[in-house]
């Protein structure tokens, strides 16, 4: 009983001790002229749909739900953002060639069709981030079209 | 009567390339009824369309037959040991040919081309170097690692045209792989080995053109 107890205080001291840990804010330049919604202007629904579910991670602006500021939980999506930004970041698209900027619609098609994006375990923190089959349907015959 | 014919068209349908793909294909049937409900709504989207497509499909550079030249040997090395990774089901040593990808473009000799071949140069392999990473940091994710293969493939095709090869190449088709949009890839013989397909397909595909450096 008497280790349960100190297991509990510990378990709260570490909680409350990570909070102090800094991680910085995704808030970044993001211009009209390089922003991948901006240069592509898919149709309203589809590109509601990329801001909510691919945005807080591959580009340089995220919109926090409230309990990400929370750590360990800030710590886990801002490693997700370093790496997603690394491989494909939508508020300076118009920056990749016209080469990659194909490459990166086909992969950005595969990762939705084969549900490896968004992320399951954002998935699981970020409700909103589900995509339904309708809305994957929406948004991969968009692509589609893009890259022919 | 009508049975055994219906078992002889299964038949014929299992034993093309396309085995297991008929359900496939009424999924593909209820997409389209779907997609044309939903037009509408694609409105306008036209007119955005084409600003990719016009500069990057087909060939950067194809003036004239390949050039004679071995400065690409150990991409090319790299890119078909992935090919022949791939094609025998192998993840791992489709990596680690990534990785073999990334170093031999660290060490090409950019500056033995001209300024316009630079140029298209710099464009292609800046996009390949991306694949030949992300395969190489995949191991173990063999579907994936196709994905990028075939966009791969389509570079190298491109960079071939600019750097020139020091062997003859055939650059072959399956038109199976992506739900039957069909991608290319390079060889260096003959043979078919599918790379998208693995063992289970292998010999699906076929040669379309012959590259004869000169
Ligand atoms: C929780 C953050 C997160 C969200 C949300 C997210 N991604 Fe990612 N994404 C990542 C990370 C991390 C990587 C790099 C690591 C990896 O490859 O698994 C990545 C990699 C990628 C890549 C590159 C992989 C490749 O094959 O080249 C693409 C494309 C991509 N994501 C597309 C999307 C799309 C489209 C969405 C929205 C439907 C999305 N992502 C949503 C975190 C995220």
């Amino acid at each position: 009983m008497r280790w349960l107890k100190i297991a509990a205080v510990a378990t709260v001291v570490v909680l409350v001790g990570i909070q102090w840990i800094p991680t910085p804010l995704n808030r970044g330049d993001t211009r009209a002229d390089k922003d991948f919604i901006a240069l592509y202007a898919p149709p309203a629904r589809t590109g509601t749909l990329l801001k909510t579910a691919c945005y807080d991670c591959h580009s340089n602006h995220t919109d926090y739900p409230w309990y990400s500021r929370f750590q360990p939980v800030a710590m886990f999506l801002g490693n997700h953002i370093e790496e997603g930004k690394k491989d494909l970041n939508l508020s300076e698209f118009g920056d990749y060639s016209p080469r990659r900027q194909r490459s990166k619609l086909k992969a950005m098609s595969s990762q939705i069709e084969d549900g490896a994006m968004p992320l399951t375990s954002y998935r699981l923190i970020h409700w909103n981030a589900n995509l339904s089959k309708a809305d994957e349907k929406a948004v991969l015959g968009w692509l589609k079209s893009e890259i022919k | 009567m009508k049975r055994i014919l219906l078992t002889l068209a299964v038949a014929g349908v299992l034993s093309s390339c396309g085995n297991n793909d008929t359900s496939k294909q009424a999924a593909d049937q209820t997409e389209t009824a779907h997609n044309a409900t939903e037009h509408e709504e694609h409105g306008d989207h036209d007119g955005h369309g084409d600003h990719v497509a016009s500069s990057v499909s087909g060939n950067t550079s194809v003036n004239g037959p390949v050039r004679k030249s071995d400065q690409a040997s150990a991409i090319l090395d790299g890119y078909l040991a992935m090919k022949d990774a791939l094609a025998s089901d192998n993840s791992a040593k489709a990596a680690a040919s990534g990785e073999m990808m990334v170093k031999a473009f660290a060490s090409f000799d950019r500056a033995s081309l001209d300024p316009k071949q630079q140029a298209s140069y710099d464009d292609t392999v800046d996009d390949a170097r991306e694949h030949a990473e992300h395969i190489g940091t995949n191991s173990g994710k063999i579907d994936h690692q196709r994905e990028h293969f075939d966009v791969l493939s389509k570079d190298m095709t491109d960079l071939i045209a600019v750097v020139g090869s020091d062997r003859t190449l055939y650059q072959d088709y399956c038109p199976m792989y992506n739900n039957k949009k069909g991608a290319n890839w390079l060889s260096t013989s003959k043979e078919i080995k599918n790379p998208y397909m693995g063992s289970k397909m292998s010999t699906c595909g076929s040669m379309k053109t012959e590259i004869v450096p000169q």
